[in-house]
């Protein structure tokens, strides 16, 4: 359909629930070097909020609401307070021009924000900059902080685990940069029928709203299965939310639909946390 | 890429001048830089010299009618002080026609039904002289130094400001101190203009307004009336256009604001205060017993200006910069502090969460809520205007009819006085 520019729908697999990685597997790269090229040609756009990531933008201000109020829970923060993150330290994976990491910074986080592509960590260090906030950005990805042995308060994959290469390994290497009174935050795009409607055809193809190819449906994430893979890893899923968009209103609301947009709040299992198994 | 991670240098940041910088502050600007000091931002209220205000005086009596969904606004930002005292409630608002004699009653304890569980309020609005709300305005500001800073500059010499990489705003202005004049630059996450109605920063952003003169001059002045106003206000629709008796805190005196052609208006402006107060009884008639002229008359030409866009890259309009009416609804300044409501309540909320206050995505929220209420407003006043200066027979009659089978029609009649309180659709 569609001249064949389509991707086909094809059923996607669980690729978090492989046999267990062995330890060696937790430091190798599972940077998808086409994606990562993609994001890199358009890295100067990351702010521009008409530009290719206006989507994000429109999403942003109900993606960090949600964020800061279950942040605040965890580290049973005055929700408010000026500065509720006041010294936590915090991991952004895939932070693109800093649409996370800001915020977060704002909210008192110190914040590291990390991305393979190339040029980014510049572009949002330049916008740091401007902004006053001081942010650690580097180009780097997650083997690079486990190979340091780096722990965070709070680990974010928000809207990456879809275009890295071996979710498995990526989701091993999450578990591994948190400290044991830390919580992981995954958000990510259901494989479901839904997702491949409104993602894929609406967003890509009739809305214009994100470049051709940015997703792979294929590479989609269905919450059971990313809640069966944080398991599988001593991880505790809190809450499974979804994100609704409403064309209507333009505007973005929580709700139990996890069919296309959902966030997954994780922290270690108690028995992890109660024998010291920490890796 | 397995390697060491190439980590930049943490950039030393050196914060922004000021969160927000409001140019103007008149009634909207100054209300505004309380309304976000209050939420805790850092706010550079400026003023140009020459376009500043005149020092509160209280000689100067002009008002402003604050509708009810205003004055509760007031209240909440702790800007509602000596108003509270000194201004005059409107407990009703008779409408009246100068062929047809109909009265249209808008009195808001009738629209209480028994069961309603959240009461009105208890008046329609309150007429307050405007260096009373000068005052209690500064008092506000000068109780939170640590948010707002006040300052006058000789002039605003630009305004820079960058969509793509969404960068701070720039304004650089010069200023004449103790070691002469210097060109500074101040940065901030949003510039906001309320600066009055030639607007200098909405002309150097580009934005574009669509205004008209409408050959009509309103006269204010206060007068001394033999008989007690009771807290009603009138509002006659004459030949030339509307005339107003606002109840000011003594009982026996108004605010009048009256509207004619710009001929007629000079020549009344001309008369000595024994004419005009003769004149002025010819038009209203008796209700209010015999009628003394306490001071000239200011002459106010009536123009009708809506700006093309509200907001820019970092850069919003409110108040009389974006908009100005006809004052025929009274909307004005009560559309001024809708603006700053509504834009203060989004920054803060977007402080709240981390989020930039100065964004794109927050600035069109703003406009996409205001667009509504300017518009119907726009639209109703100019009608209104229209309808109320027709000779011909038959608008007349309709109007007359208009006039009385509203009285008649509690349906129609609620929202129009909704309108008027400020608590209509879309608030």
């Amino acid at each position: 359909m569609n001249g064949g520019n389509l991707p086909e729908l094809e059923l996607g697999v669980d690729s978090l629930n492989r046999p267990a990685a062995s330890p060696g597997d937790r430091v190798a790269s599972t940077i998808d070097s086409d994606d990562s090229a993609r994001f890199a040609a358009i890295a100067a756009k990351w702010w521009d909020e008409a530009g290719p990531f206006k989507p994000l933008h429109i999403m942003n201000p109900q993606r960090i609401a949600s964020l800061r109020q279950r942040l605040v829970q965890h580290f049973d923060r005055d929700p408010d307070g000026d500065r509720p993150l006041q010294g936590l330290t915090l991991l952004d994976i895939g932070c693109g021009g800093g649409l996370v990491s800001e915020p977060m910074a704002r909210l008192g986080a110190r914040v590291t924000g990390i991305d393979a592509a190339e040029g980014t960590s510049e572009v949002a260090s330049l916008h740091a900059a401007t902004m006053g906030l001081q942010i650690d950005y580097r180009r780097a990805e997650t083997s690079d902080l486990v190979a340091n042995g780096e722990r965070f308060d709070i680990v974010l994959a928000l809207e990456i685990i879809e275009h890295v290469t071996a979710p498995d390994v990526f989701l091993d290497q999450c578990r591994a940069l948190m400290r044991p009174d830390g919580i992981l935050v995954v958000s990510t795009l259901n494989r479901s029928l839904t997702s491949y409607a409104k993602a894929i055809i609406g967003a890509e193809y009739i809305l214009g709203w994100l470049p051709r190819g940015t997703h792979n449906w294929k590479q989609f994430v269905k919450p059971s299965e990313l809640v069966a893979g944080l398991r599988r890893r001593n991880l505790e899923t809190t809450e499974t939310l979804g994100l609704s968009y409403n064309p209507l209103t333009q505007v973005w609301k929580e709700s139990k639909d996890t069919s296309v947009n959902y966030l997954v709040f994780a922290r270690l299992s108690r028995a992890a946390t109660r024998s010291g198994f920490v890796v | 890429m397995v390697s060491k991670p190439a980590r930049h240098a943490i950039v030393p940041a050196s914060p922004l001048d000021y969160d927000v910088i409001i140019s103007g502050a008149g009634l909207i600007g100054a209300a505004l830089a309380v309304a976000l000091g209050r939420g805790g931002l850092r706010v550079l209220l400026l003023e140009v010299a020459g376009h500043r205000p005149r020092p509160p005086n209280s000689a100067d009596r002009r008002t402003t009618a604050v509708a009810a969904a205003s004055r509760q606004w007031l209240c909440d930002m702790a800007l509602w002080r000596q108003a509270a005292r000194e201004g005059g409630e409107i407990a009703a608002i008779r409408v009246s026609d100068r062929q047809s004699r109909m009265f249209l009653d808008f009195d808001p304890l009738a629209l209480i039904p028994k069961d309603q569980e959240q009461p009105l309020p208890r008046t329609l609005g309150t007429i307050v002289e405007n260096h009373i709300l000068h005052e209690d305005f500064s008092a506000a500001i000068a109780e939170l130094p640590q948010q707002i800073t006040r300052m006058t500059v000789a002039e605003i010499l630009s305004v820079k400001t960058d969509s793509v990489e969404a960068a701070p705003a720039k304004i650089n202005c010069l200023t004449t101190g103790a070691e002469g004049t210097k060109t500074v630059e101040f940065t901030t996450h949003l510039l906001i203009a309320t600066d009055g109605k030639n607007s200098p920063l909405r002309q150097m952003m580009g934005i574009e307004s669509l205004a008209w003169d409408y050959d009509q001059t309103a006269l204010v002045f206060i007068v001394q009336h033999q008989e007690p106003h009771q807290s009603i206000a009138h509002e006659r629709f004459l030949g030339g256009g509307p005339l107003a008796f606002l109840p000011l805190k003594e009982p026996n005196q108004s605010s009048v604001v009256w509207t004619e052609s710009k001929a007629v208006a000079a020549e009344l402006a001309s008369l000595n205060s024994g004419e005009l107060a003769e004149e002025l009884w010819v038009r209203f008639g008796s209700s209010l017993g015999g009628l003394q002229v306490l001071e000239p008359p200011k002459q106010w030409p009536l123009q009708f200006a809506m700006a093309r866009r509200l907001v820019a890259p970092r850069f919003a309009l409110a108040g009389d910069s974006a908009h100005l009416l006809h004052p025929i609804a009274g909307q004005g300044a009560n559309l001024g502090w809708r603006d700053t409501a509504l834009l203060a309540r989004l920054i803060i909320e977007a402080k709240a969460q981390g989020l930039d206050i100065g964004s794109t995505t927050l600035l069109q929220k703003y406009e996409a809520q205001r667009w509504p209420d300017l518009i119907s407003l726009s639209v109703v006043t100019n009608g209104l205007n229209r309808l109320f200066l027709s000779n011909r027979a038959e608008v007349a009659w309709l109007r007359s009819l208009g006039l009385g089978a509203v009285d008649h029609l509690p349906w129609l009649k609620k929202p129009l006085m909704l309108q008027a309180m400020g608590l209509g659709a879309g608030q």
